[in-house]
């Protein structure tokens, strides 16, 4: 037998303090009587004692002294030696930054020496798990064939998307719980650069985190894009941020690229943890933009970004009994084939890859079109599964989500809305715009398809002024219809595939060279098509064609450079024991009985109780 | 409503059973109401009493005629006994009767009959009204019984509730008729302050002018004093006795472990461990304090009562008077 907290034992001095309670004369119970006359004769009889006694025997010092006992041996955690005892679960961050070299080769190559380090230390009959925490989790290996776990780990890559490392810590407690006989302990090797963090699942015992990496410097393009500039020169722009995420200023060269020519190489300065953004005018006909950093860093991956430009026009269908208002909107809007019509012309089949209603929604969520929709200005009732109110109080911005593609450019703040109406959304959308006790903007997906709702109607001239109607018309089309204007994505990122309506498939082919075929049937005919295997760092061709011919060809890219990902400093992990990967301190332990002995703690607590109310 | 009803039955007694019943259950509805305890004084007990006198011993001057005997002989009313004619005696006593039959003179010998005062010193102390019952109540009661008898014997009731001065005075008194007065005076005494027999002695007798028996009612716990006082009774020329009351708690206590104990009367307080070596050293100072009282009350002449507060105030309690001598 072995004690798991020893120190605890400490609690045992509680023993003769108890003790020592009872020798001191310290507990007087106060009793009335007519005369202490008589009894003052008695105090002379003991005058002259010392204030200790001997400790008299009593039963309740007795249960105490049990009760002491047992508890400080139950705090130190006494356990059983055996042979099996341990499940680890190792979990791999994958994730981006674990390609930082600031451990030679990589930290991810690290983690992995570490993780075959600790299969090998642990005592025969333990049992193990690893995960690999990408984007996704995978299970790579299970069992204890320690030589088969560890070939599987040593065959393990890196990734650039972010870690799902609560989903890791998900799939650990289901791994603890279907091991009932082992004590499962969880262990991560990661750098702890995580967006979400991982939580305690039910059915693991310890969890410990590995540091993996020391560096922090890195130089990053977090952000890529180009834009049209509403100017009518047709030209573009564009845009990309670069943040420093080091401790210190750093003076990086930067180059531009549009189609594979050089348009600019300059020197930008950043202070420590500062963003620079780096703005360029592009020709109306560029279709790449590529930025480079010339920055010798921890992290070479995210010093690259490149930028496609579509040049397929989007398929539009406004719906409305007043179109020129959103005419006029549209207008300013490049690469749109826009078709109008009035609300009882509505059918499904007859719109484009985007429905624009405007004041009108049909009765039922059936004739609702399969691709993306844009509701400004519902009607009052209950239409399409909506139900909407009108709201008769003014309504002013007060939040909004800024970190939303639908505002970009816009700055909301303090707009004033006389009249709106209040939708009840689908369950995937969530609030961008609200004012204190409405919501006046919904986005998110319904049943697959991309919903955008303005809960008002943007004719008001308060938003004509304010809201810069074209410029929020302009960025809802390009999130509802992700295959038009420039094509930037974060690693593990979906991209929805709008196929024409003539496809017969769509494919995919990745940087790499993988191709992804997608058929397109009756059924799935006007539905978007997502697209997850977006891991790879490069540019990606989405090919439609239909029976006889290829319908069109696009491209987007998946850039390694993020705001979380890039930024390589080693984290320590809320809720995880710091380790240097060794679990010898519980290697061995099969049983720990404190449970037992609190069972018995309380028992003799009401024991002690019940001897006490009894005198 | 037990006390309206006992009350009812008090009135049906006077209606039925005359002045003398009714008197005894107002009386006994008094005592009993003063401090919520049970009827202190039984109807049947109340009858007895009226039987019986309290004892003097001594001779007493005569003030008042009363119905207690002298032992002095003297001209008086009644006959007591014969002697034979010396010279010098008083041809006035010769009974002439007496010579007609025998020839030979004798003198007639009678006894005066004296008033006897009975005066009661209540003790009204706190420590009084600790005891289950409170010994104030079996104080009452006895004070009450005693009081009772004199009254019924046409004798003085000198009554006073004593603390460390005279609390309460309850002026002379003479027969039944006052006995419902006397026992409002009873009901009336309320536990205060501390005892100190020797200063409410000495306050007694500068209020008093009657001899005759004093009967002090006390638990005597107090530090000094007690000796002394019965020593200015004594030495007033009272016939004393001291009924001494104690209650079970007090002398056989159940205590044990660490307690503190709270004097009521003085609010002293004493830490101690109680365990069997403590008690058993209790009881031998009880013991020991009780004979101290007892033998000094010997040397003076002073009978002593020693009573549990905790035993029923019944007949046998009259009994034990009598067995004492404190009545006959």
């Amino acid at each position: 037998m072995t004690f798991v907290s020893p120190l605890a034992l400490f609690l045992l001095l509680a023993i003769p303090i108890i003790i020592i309670f009872y020798i001191l004369r310290a507990r007087y119970e106060r009793i009335e009587v007519s005369s202490t006359l008589l009894w003052r004769n008695v105090i002379r009889d003991t005058e002259g004692k010392p204030t200790w006694r001997p400790p008299i025997r009593n039963i309740l010092l007795l249960l105490q002294l049990l009760i002491a006992a047992v508890i400080a041996i139950a705090v130190a955690r006494p356990a059983a030696l055996g042979t099996a005892a341990t499940h680890h679960v190792l979990i791999l961050d994958a994730s981006t930054s674990m390609q930082a070299t600031d451990t030679v080769p990589t930290r991810f190559a690290e983690a992995t020496r570490r993780v075959i380090e600790h299969i090998q230390a642990a005592p025969e009959g333990d049992s193990f798990s690893v995960l690999r925490a990408g984007a996704t989790v995978e299970l790579i290996e299970s069992g204890q064939d320690r030589q088969q776990v560890i070939g599987g780990v040593s065959s393990l890559k890196p990734g650039v998307a972010s870690s799902a490392v609560r989903s890791a810590m998900q799939i650990a407690g289901s791994l603890a719980r279907e091991r009932a006989g082992f004590r499962t302990i969880v262990t991560l090797f990661s750098d702890g650069a995580h967006e979400e963090q991982p939580g305690l699942e039910p059915g693991i015992e310890e969890f410990r985190h590995v540091a993996i990496g020391t560096a922090t410097n890195n130089v990053a393009v977090v952000a890529l894009q180009v834009r049209r500039i509403f100017d009518g020169s047709q030209r573009f722009q564009g845009f990309a941020r670069v943040t420093n995420f080091g401790g210190e200023l750093v003076h990086v060269p930067l180059r531009s690229m549009a189609d594979g020519v050089p348009l600019e190489s300059i020197a930008v300065r950043i202070g420590p943890r500062s963003s620079h953004d780096y703005v360029i005018s592009l020709s109306p006909t560029v279709r790449l933009f590529e930025v480079i950093l010339d920055a010798p860093d921890s992290l070479p991956l995210d010093n690259y970004a490149q930028a496609v430009v579509a040049s397929e026009d989007l398929d539009v269908t406004v719906v409305s009994t007043s179109p020129p208002f959103v005419e006029r909107g549209l207008g300013a809007i490049p690469n749109l084939r826009v078709s109008y019509i009035r609300p009882q012309q509505y059918r499904s089949e007859v719109v484009g890859a985007v429905t624009v209603f405007d004041g009108f929604l049909p009765r039922s969520r059936d004739v609702l079109p399969s691709g993306s929709i844009l509701v400004m200005n519902p009607p009052v009732g209950t239409f399409a599964g909506f139900e909407i109110a009108e709201v008769t109080q003014p309504q002013q911005i007060v939040r909004f989500n800024a970190r939303s593609d639908l505002l970009q450019s816009l700055d909301l703040a303090g707009v004033f809305l006389p009249r709106m109406v209040r939708v009840k959304p689908p369950a995937g959308t969530s609030p961008v715009v609200e004012s204190r006790d409405q919501t006046l903007v919904w986005q998110g997906f319904d049943e697959g398809r991309k919903l955008i709702v303005l809960a008002f109607d943007p004719r008001q001239p308060e938003i004509g002024q304010r809201l810069a109607f074209p410029l929020l018309l302009s960025n809802a089309l390009n999130w509802l219809a992700p295959n038009s204007g420039s094509q930037t994505m974060a690693p593990g990122q979906v991209y929805n595939i709008q196929p024409a309506r003539t496809a017969v498939d769509v494919v995919v082919r990745d940087p790499t060279g993988k191709t992804y075929l997608f058929p397109v049937n009756a059924a799935s005919r006007g539905r978007a098509i997502p697209f997850a295997e977006t891991q790879t760092v490069g540019r990606y061709a989405i090919v439609q064609r239909s029976a006889t011919a290829t319908l069109s060809q696009i491209w987007f890219t998946v850039n390694a450079g993020d705001e979380v990902q890039s930024d390589i400093r080693p984290r320590q992990l809320p809720g995880a024991t710091a380790s240097q990967g060794a679990l010898r301190l519980v290697d061995g332990v099969t049983w720990e009985f404190w449970p037992y002995l609190v069972v018995a703690a309380l028992l003799l607590l009401v024991t002690e109780w019940f001897v006490y109310a009894r005198r | 409503m037990r006390a309206i009803s006992e009350r009812l039955a008090a009135l049906a007694i006077r209606v039925r059973g005359g002045f003398a019943d009714g008197l005894i259950a107002g009386a006994r509805s008094l005592v009993g109401s003063g401090d919520q305890s049970s009827d202190l004084l039984d109807e049947q007990f109340l009858r007895r009493l009226e039987r019986l006198s309290v004892a003097a011993q001594r001779s007493v001057k005569a003030g008042l005629i009363g119905e207690h005997r002298s032992v002095r002989k003297a001209s008086s009313f009644e006959f007591a006994d014969y002697r034979h004619y010396v010279p010098g005696d008083d041809f006035r006593r010769i009974d002439w009767n007496a010579f007609g039959r025998l020839e030979q003179l004798f003198l007639k010998l009678t006894e005066a009959k004296e008033d006897v005062g009975v005066h009661l010193l209540i003790d009204a102390s706190r420590s009084m009204a600790w005891g289950r019952p409170p010994k104030l109540t079996y104080a009452r009661q006895v004070a009450a019984a005693l009081g009772y008898i004199g009254l019924s014997r046409y004798d003085t009731i000198i009554a006073a509730a004593i603390t460390d001065h005279v609390q309460e005075f309850f002026s002379p008194v003479r027969g039944k008729s006052q006995a419902l007065n006397f026992f409002r005076f009873l009901s009336g005494i309320r536990p205060v302050g501390r005892t100190h027999l020797q200063t409410a002695a000495q306050d007694y007798v500068q209020r008093i002018s009657h001899r005759g028996v004093v009967l002090v009612i006390s638990d005597l716990l107090a530090a000094d004093g007690v000796t002394e006082g019965i020593d200015i009774l004594v030495q007033r020329g009272l016939e004393t006795a001291v009924i001494h009351l104690l209650d079970q708690e007090e002398l056989d206590p159940r205590l044990a472990g660490d307690v503190e104990l709270f004097d009521v009367e003085t609010e002293e307080r004493i830490e101690l461990t109680l365990g069997p070596q403590s008690i058993r050293s209790y009881h031998e100072r009880m013991a020991a304090w009780t004979a101290d009282i007892e033998a000094f009350c010997a040397r003076r002449g002073v009978k002593y009562l020693r009573m549990n507060t905790s035993l029923p105030f019944e007949g046998l309690t009259i009994q034990y008077f009598r067995q004492r001598r404190l009545v006959r």
